[in-house]
């Protein structure tokens, strides 16, 4: 089994979710969609009533520099997490710059930023009190969590019909949102290939927890299927945030395979 | 275990018996809701059980002064590109575009089609405000704008949504 010791897990967690933070963040930034007037991030603006005092912490500035600083925090994270420096400061700068964005940013979240955001809170205490128990109860946590999010899909899929008849991912790839031309035919041509990857999809999701048991091979089998289930709808989906969120919790996951729930004195 | 692990040992456990909770529609969620101001608890059914199989477009037309009206015109929303694997700015837009979407539709299924009240929702306020940015041709005043259901990336299928008041630009 890879071992990993707790500090290097942890830094392996940050080392790949600051990735995504980075370009999710730096997407943002680009498209200047937070700091329209009128963009449809602007929501919010019709949601407050006028002169409530939160109000008051809204406004084009403050975003500008969130975003800046969820940036800058998220490089300072991966430079950290990658060289051994302390990950406390710039854990502290990009948690407060995201809680703020997702505090204004009352549209247009997804899992990934989810993920991140539960990652980043739930260790901010860990590092402040620097305790080995703490550390292992954070990365028991995070892979708990991993497994409730690919537990909860996958039963939310069986219980749907068009996800049992196989036609779901069909439908869903003949979308511009989240599809393109080329697996849209795949899928058309096809019902079969439909069919096997809805179930495949759906047992992998539903039988995830199970690589907590311990044993190295299936730990290992169901956590580069999912690498590759992320990677695949990166390609297909432009989901390319959630790679990064949700493999950032596999070492958790391996740590707590190998290690257990209970950190040894 | 220390005093404050088993402080810590019980935020965490109960952050995740708030989270298993809040994946089940009704009261309860709609309360824990309230209280998550920043997003913490999460919803961890994706495309689950009712995937999203259509796609939601913004289309406006503008009228003059003798109602006379333009051609309807779409609003970009989504902007595939190949290398959205790595790089994918535009889903930011077009997941505001869905969220604002799903919140009008279900405010249009409470208000039972009354269009007048249906002009003070922030859903409808946010897409009005959104849509009123693009460029008006010279002599056209008015807007109206609707969302339509597309479906089918190749043969494409048009279904009418929503259409709203005409509104002074």
């Amino acid at each position: 089994m890879i071992s990993l010791s707790l500090d290097e897990t942890i830094r392996a967690v940050f080392g790949i979710q600051s990735v995504g933070m980075l370009i999710s963040t730096a997407e943002l930034i680009a498209t200047g969609e937070l700091l329209e007037t009128h963009g449809l991030h602007s929501a919010r603006q019709f949601m407050e009533t006028p002169g409530v005092w939160q109000n008051r912490f809204v406004h084009k500035g403050l975003i500008s520099l969130a975003t800046w600083v969820r940036v800058l925090g998220s490089l300072a994270l991966l430079i950290a997490a990658v060289s051994g420096m302390s990950l406390l400061l710039p854990l502290i700068l990009l948690l407060l710059a995201s809680l703020y964005i997702s505090w204004v940013k009352k549209v247009g979240g997804d899992g990934a930023d989810q993920m991140s955001l539960i990652s980043l809170a739930a260790a901010l205490p860990v590092l402040v009190l620097e305790q080995e128990t703490g550390k292992h109860l954070f990365l028991v946590f995070l892979a708990l969590q991993a497994c409730l999010a690919y537990v909860t899909a996958g039963v939310a899929k069986v219980i749907s019909p068009v996800w049992r008849s196989g036609d779901a991912i069909g439908r869903i790839v003949q979308t511009s949102n989240y599809g393109n031309a080329w697996s849209e035919r795949l899928f058309q041509n096809s019902h079969v290939a439909g069919f096997i990857v809805c179930w495949s999809l759906m047992i992998w999701e539903i039988v995830f927890p199970l690589c907590l048991l311990g044993f190295e091979p299936l730990t290992i089998g169901i956590l580069l299927v999912g690498c590759l289930f992320h990677i695949a709808c990166a390609i297909t989906m432009g989901l390319n945030d959630f790679f990064w969120a949700f493999a950032g919790t596999y070492p958790a996951v391996l740590f707590v395979a190998k290690n257990g729930f209970v950190a040894s004195s | 275990m220390t005093p404050g692990m088993l402080v810590l040992a019980v935020v965490y456990g109960t952050w995740l018996l708030c989270t298993v909770a809040y994946q089940f529609p009704g009261r309860l969620q709609t309360r824990l809701g309230f209280f998550d101001l920043f997003g913490l608890l999460p919803s961890w059914s994706f495309f689950a059980p009712n995937p999203g199989t259509t796609d939601y477009r913004l289309i406006y037309r503008d009228f003059d002064q003798s109602d006379s009206q333009s051609d309807w015109r779409e609003v970009t929303i989504y902007c595939p590109s190949p290398w959205r694997a790595i790089w994918n700015p535009t889903k930011h837009r077009s997941k505001a575009f869905s969220d604002i979407c799903q919140s009008l539709f279900m405010t249009w299924n409470i208000l039972g089609d009354d269009l007048t009240k249906m002009q003070l929702t922030w859903p409808y306020l946010s897409l009005l405000a959104f849509v009123s940015k693009e460029p008006q041709s010279e002599g056209y005043g008015r807007r109206q704008f609707a969302i339509v259901a597309t479906s089918g990336y190749v043969d494409r299928t048009m279904t009418p949504l929503f259409v709203s008041a005409i509104h002074r630009l």
